[in-house]
């Protein structure tokens, strides 16, 4: 039940192994189409004025459930070049990239992350009733740190100048800069989370684990286990109990997620509420990754004080 | 052991978690309440009716969430009303019959908000449907229990003081009208409060399960009650121990509230019906019709 296999499987066929991928441009611009907001950031800042980039889901759609209309089809068969998060956040695009011949190449971001890199979904509270239902066993969501974010952005350039030769340099200068922001976006979070550690807290999907883990932060339980699914009375007590366990100060509601749950919880459990942003559907403009894990820090840092 | 002190521990932890008190609550208020009413839903046929009710609920939660309401409970009992007053007027100025008008507004409003969720929340509308269609106990907040409570309170005793005119009614609306009851202003009053009241327990048993807290109670008395009073008190009774045993159930068990509630009412109604047969004839009659 991999597919990111799969897609790893469709990007060998239609792009690095296709001996005439490069002479396929025929004169256009490149076109590189990008599953969700935070790949489109990486993907934009790599293309410059050089490429053109477009996301494939409408503004305020999520990624983890989505249904293609036409449009998007053709968006998809249009592109030079496909970037998808992998890690099963795009379960919705294997099917439709089964019924497709065009993509000259598709990338998979988070290739090349090892084992030891991938957190495996844990349950975090002793619940046995949860079992969930996704097509593979890691947590996808690696660009909430931004240094497995930086390997994403170097599978992304190496995609785009292996179907786009002719302007492999621009992207490289282009790719160096922005991987010297994350750089230091990397070094702000570090500086100022430092006296953080090992604090927990609770957040409304199980969406934060990789950035808690590079800033040294714990989750001790999450409001939604399964995206969508709402929390039963017994799981909230479950919860409950992991908050006085850990001696939590904060739950951490989302923009997408359900406000007046986070609010009830936060009174009732004496908790304060806060916001965590996911990315998931942040704005499509080329620093919409930095401002939205600057946005993250902020709220990390006022709650967690 | 270790079981029997995690068993306790369930138990006691059923009563002092907040969000169970407040379920429990709202059913201790919302269940009596539905059955109460339902006698009477029951006597003049309007189970679908309040069926018809509760789905257009959709709609209006649909349209508070256009509206950009964080909470749409008050676009829900809006156009909740709205369809039952279409509903009166269509019976009562076109030739359709009651069944033909309830099918058309229900399916028409259960389509209108479908629609409206899912241009809204582009393709991602599932859980805002789900929440609403088999009810979410977590989402049930100290307001709603107060208002359950308050509307209980007042239908509890509007109806001990309007009892013989609505058994008038039920039984016979031309006599009704002859001995002077103001048919038409109860008529509405009734409707009302039956409005309000499905639209409050939605967010304990959900849309589709909602009816059931109106119509298995009255239907579980039915089997034991010899007279017009016992049916209503123990139509309250039962709606009552269905209401709050169901929740607790749902609670041990983990599962939704809504479904919970509704078998557990069943299983009450399937021991009256055998509770019933030993009984000596029962010299209640229902209305002729």
């Amino acid at each position: 039940m991999k597919h990111w296999h799969f897609i790893c499987l469709l990007g060998a066929l239609f792009g690095f192994n296709s001996p005439d991928a490069q002479a396929q441009l025929l004169g256009h611009r490149l076109h590189v189409v990008t599953s969700f907001p935070p790949l489109y950031c990486f993907a934009a800042n790599i293309a410059g004025n050089v490429a053109t980039v477009d996301n494939l889901l409408p503004p305020g759609a999520e990624p983890h459930d989505f249904q293609f209309s036409p449009r998007e089809m053709r968006e998809v068969q249009s592109a030079d070049v496909v970037v998808v998060n992998g890690l099963g956040l795009e379960s919705w695009l294997t099917h439709v990239m089964n019924t497709m011949s065009n993509p000259r190449s598709v990338i998979v971001a988070t290739t090349g992350l090892s084992e030891a890199d991938l957190i495996p979904f844990a349950p975090n509270l002793e619940d046995p009733m949860m079992t969930r239902e996704v097509s593979t066993n890691f947590n996808p969501h690696t660009w909430l740190d931004p240094q497995l974010a930086e390997q994403a952005v170097a599978n992304i350039l190496v995609a785009m100048q292996h179907v786009d030769p002719a302007n492999a340099a621009a992207y490289a200068t282009n790719a160096a800069a922005y991987i010297t922001r994350l750089q230091r976006l990397d070094t702000d979070m570090q500086h100022e989370l430092a006296p953080f550690k090992d604090q927990a807290m609770v957040t409304y999907h199980d969406a934060f684990p990789y950035l808690a883990r590079r800033y040294g932060l714990k989750i001790a339980g999450v409001v939604e286990r399964v995206p969508e699914v709402e929390p039963s009375p017994r799981y909230l007590e479950a919860l409950h109990r992991a908050i006085e366990k850990y001696h939590v100060k904060v739950v951490f509601g989302e923009a997408q997620g359900s406000q007046k749950l986070v609010t009830q919880i936060g009174a009732d459990y004496h908790v304060t509420v806060g916001q965590l942003d996911t990315l998931e559907t942040c704005p499509l403009s080329r620093d919409a990754y930095e401002n939205g894990m600057r946005a993250n820090l902020v709220a990390l840092e006022t709650h967690l004080k | 052991m270790a079981f029997t002190s995690r068993r306790t521990n369930i138990t006691i932890i059923m009563f002092t978690d907040p969000f169970m008190q407040r379920a429990l609550l709202a059913a201790l208020f919302l269940a009596p309440l539905c059955a109460l009413l339902g006698v009477f839903v029951v006597a003049r046929r309007m189970a679908f009716f309040s069926d018809t009710v509760s789905h257009s609920a959709l709609a209006g939660v649909a349209l508070g969430f256009w509206f950009g309401f964080v909470d749409p409970t008050l676009t829900m009992i809006g156009f909740s009303i709205i369809i039952a007053a279409a509903m009166i007027w269509l019976k009562e100025n076109t030739e359709l019959l009651t069944d033909t008008i309830m099918a058309l507004l229900l399916s028409g409003s259960v389509a209108l908000g479908v629609t409206i969720l899912s241009l809204l929340k582009s393709g991602n509308y599932q859980s805002e449907l789900n929440r609403y269609l088999f009810g979410d106990i977590v989402a049930i907040g100290w307001e709603d229990v107060w208002t359950g409570a308050g509307l209980l309170a007042i239908v509890g005793v509007g109806i001990f003081w309007q009892l013989s005119s609505l058994t008038l009614l039920a039984a016979q609306e031309d006599m009704a009208h002859v001995c002077g009851v103001p048919v038409k202003r109860l008529n509405y009053v009734f409707v009302f409060v039956l409005t309000l009241t499905v639209a409050m327990s939605i967010r304990l048993l959900g849309i589709i399960l909602v009816t059931s807290l109106i119509v298995i109670p009255p239907a579980a008395a039915r089997n034991l009650s010899r007279n017009l009073r016992q049916h209503v008190l123990l139509s309250v009774l039962i709606g009552l121990i269905g209401g709050i045993s169901g929740t607790l159930l749902s609670y041990q068990l983990d599962v939704p509230c809504g479904s919970a509630i509704v078998l557990t009412s069943i299983a009450i109604f399937l021991l009256t019906l055998i509770a019933g047969r030993f009984l000596p004839e029962k010299t209640f009659k229902p209305a002729p019709r």
